[in-house]
């Protein structure tokens, strides 16, 4: 019951949250300096065509029914036209997405892959050379300007050693996979195109490193705290008072314990990332969201840039939700989420 | 411990046990790294340049793009420029956006948190529902957005971040508020006859201060990576302003040869954001004793 209270609430919240984001929006926009008639209309139009195209997109209302008109097409999955691409932004983001998706999965697998073992590493050998490294890792983490970093490593891994591409997300004398999932890493070995595969994943390797890298450490501090409260309790002192090894007791008794407060941490961090790559894509030139979003806003694009808030914090709503909620299923003790 | 204690007493000086914070700060050497560190980046930023009678705009059109050397110790850009000068310089726009940002967002965050526990009722539920809804929104995409809207100045850039990072202190200062209110001394006081304004400022400001020290210095950090970021993607301090962030971005179109041009400007910022990281982190640690140095 309190599972289902609690999915009540928080949706509830995200109907709240919804709403909100789409008044910051609709404020920001009117906050614009200058006039998107006149900037359609372009420099030479007379007023009266200027007029017109007002008329047409509907400034000349009051406020209010301008912001009914919005929600409503944001309701009907509308997100205006893009002033750059001349399409739907919907379509544009739905065109986007799965690259940004993908790259922000493998980025979260690298963090995962490195920070788990180095918090584990630093709660075992707590104030230890290691636990210093993960501690410097970290904050090195939070502290990286994400587009000096992939300039960094395109300038050491492409320029000076060339071990992978500067740009890109696949080989440009390659045939991109056929769309299935939208993620070329799945989509070539579903088709069982090898050469695909491993150019996708020569091209994502240093994105997803980029994008990772921050988060690193903020796993590995969150594994090392939870490990630390794990390991002081009775449970593990029976176990190796039975007999078990040391490794056998921290792997397979703290280390899955440990993990569930951790699971709120992955989706924050699933949220960073989602938004990190905006950066990381414009530098290695990776054709998702993040790319579109900087070319809009240089571009003065703003439906465009509307839409891409309005989406990422709609997808950072329910990432959290769905964490929440994988938490108190992993979790049946706890029946509150803060 | 000591100094913690002296805060809660509002009219006492504050009085350092310095044995006792010598023997913390020995505990967590990276404290006093990051302090170091900031004072380093600010006498290098600040005080340097007043002994070098180079001119950071300087242009010498037969030094360009040059490498490292005894002469020029960062290199040249593309018009013969010194990075090394201009890397000092971009620190005062950096370095004070920072500072600015961190004021503007802790200032009106901590009047609004306290305004909002002190008077409570439908005026605190209005409030913590707007800063749910600013908090729920990933704040990168909101600055970008925000700034997008205003237009690309640095002015813009800053106010920006300033908007965004409000939420946190006020969410910050009015837990802090709501925990005091209901404490025996507060209490007193009010019986007494004090006014809300003299609760803020006796009680509430005294005790709700050390957090947000530590969450001010966190965020000149962040707010420094966010202005870079925000000018490196064109919306900030635009070029030829020497600022770390807009030079990073120059400098991409010469990374692969001149690596040195986006470099040291990049490396600036990370050096300058990890010591307030540094600082912010083992701050937490001494003014928090519950919280077990682990």
């Amino acid at each position: 019951m309190a599972f289902l209270n609690i999915v009540r609430r928080r949706l509830g919240f995200l109907v709240l949250v919804v709403f909100g984001v789409s008044v910051v929006t609709f404020v920001i926009s009117h906050m614009i300096p200058g006039d998107p008639a006149r900037l359609i209309a372009g420099p030479h139009a007379s007023n009266a065509v200027v007029a017109n195209i007002r008329h047409q997109l509907g400034l000349d209302l009051p406020l209010w029914q301008q912001y009914l008109h919005y929600a409503n097409d944001l309701l009907h999955g509308n997100l205006g036209v893009s002033i750059r691409t001349g399409r739907p932004v919907a379509q544009d983001i739905a065109t986007f997405l799965p690259a940004t998706l993908e790259l922000v999965v493998v980025a979260l697998l690298f963090a995962v892959l490195a920070g788990v073992p180095l918090g584990v590493a630093s709660a075992v050998w707590r104030d230890r050379p290691i636990d210093h490294v993960s501690r410097a890792l970290a904050v090195t983490g939070i502290s990286a300007p994400a587009f000096w970093l992939g300039l960094i490593l395109i300038a050491v891994f492409y320029g000076q050693l060339g071990w992978f591409p500067g740009g890109g997300r696949i080989s440009s004398i390659l045939v991109p996979p056929p769309r299935i999932t939208g993620f070329y890493l799945v989509d070539s070995l579903l088709e069982g195109n090898w050469a695909d595969f491993v150019s996708s994943a020569r091209h994502i390797a240093l994105p997803a490193i980029t994008l990772g890298f921050v988060n690193i450490g903020i796993i590995a501090r969150q594994i090392r705290s939870a490990m630390l409260d794990q390991l002081q309790e009775d449970y593990v002192r029976t176990a190796r008072a039975s007999g078990l090894s040391r490794a056998r007791v921290i792997l397979g008794h703290a280390l899955p314990n440990a993990l569930i407060p951790s699971v709120t941490v992955l989706g924050l961090t699933f949220g960073d990332l989602l938004y990190g790559a905006v950066l990381t894509e414009t530098i290695f030139a990776w054709p998702g969201m993040g790319d579109y979003v900087v070319a809009s806003i240089q571009a003065l694009d703003f439906p465009a840039v509307m839409g891409f808030t309005i989406v990422v914090s709609f997808a950072y709503v329910l990432v959290n939700l769905a964490v929440d909620l994988a938490y108190l299923a992993l979790d049946p003790r706890i029946t509150e989420v803060g | 411990m000591a100094a913690v204690e002296s805060l809660s007493n509002p009219r006492a000086r504050l009085r350092l046990d310095w044995g006792y914070l010598a023997y913390r700060l020995r505990r967590s050497p990276l404290t006093v790294v990051g302090l170091l560190m900031i004072v380093g980046v600010l006498l290098a930023v600040f005080i340097v340049p007043l002994f070098l009678s180079i001119n950071p705009d300087k242009i010498d059109l037969a030094a360009r793009l040059a490498a490292p050397s005894w002469q020029h110790w960062f290199g040249t850009d593309e018009v013969g420029r010194d990075i090394f000068t201009r890397v000092l310089y971009g620190g005062r726009i950096s370095i004070g956006v920072g500072f600015f940002v961190v004021f503007v967002s802790a200032g009106s965050g901590v009047i609004i948190g306290a305004l909002a526990g002190v008077i409570g009722r439908w005026v605190d539920t209005v409030v913590m529902r707007i800063m749910d809804v600013i908090m729920s929104v990933p704040s990168l995409v909101l600055t970008l957005a925000l700034a997008a809207a205003l237009g690309p100045s640095l002015w813009n850039a800053m106010l920006a971040i300033a908007l965004v990072r409000i939420p946190a202190y006020v969410r910050l200062v009015r837990g802090q508020t709501l925990t005091l209110r209901e404490s025996g001394y507060v209490k007193a006081a009010r019986v007494f006859g004090a006014n809300p304004w003299q609760l803020m400022r006796w009680h509430i400001a005294a005790n709700a201060l050390p957090p947000i020290i530590v969450q001010a210095t966190l965020d000149v950090g962040n707010a420094i990576l966010m202005a870079s970021a925000l000018s490196f993607i064109g919306l900030g301090a635009q070029p030829p302003t020497a600022e770390w962030g807009a030079m990073v971005a120059t400098g991409r179109n010469y990374i692969l040869d001149q690596w040195w041009y986006s470099g040291f400007p990049g490396a600036a910022i990370l050096f300058t954001a990890v010591a307030f990281n540094f600082l912010g982190d083992g701050l937490r640690d001494l003014i928090d004793p519950k919280q077990k140095v682990r």
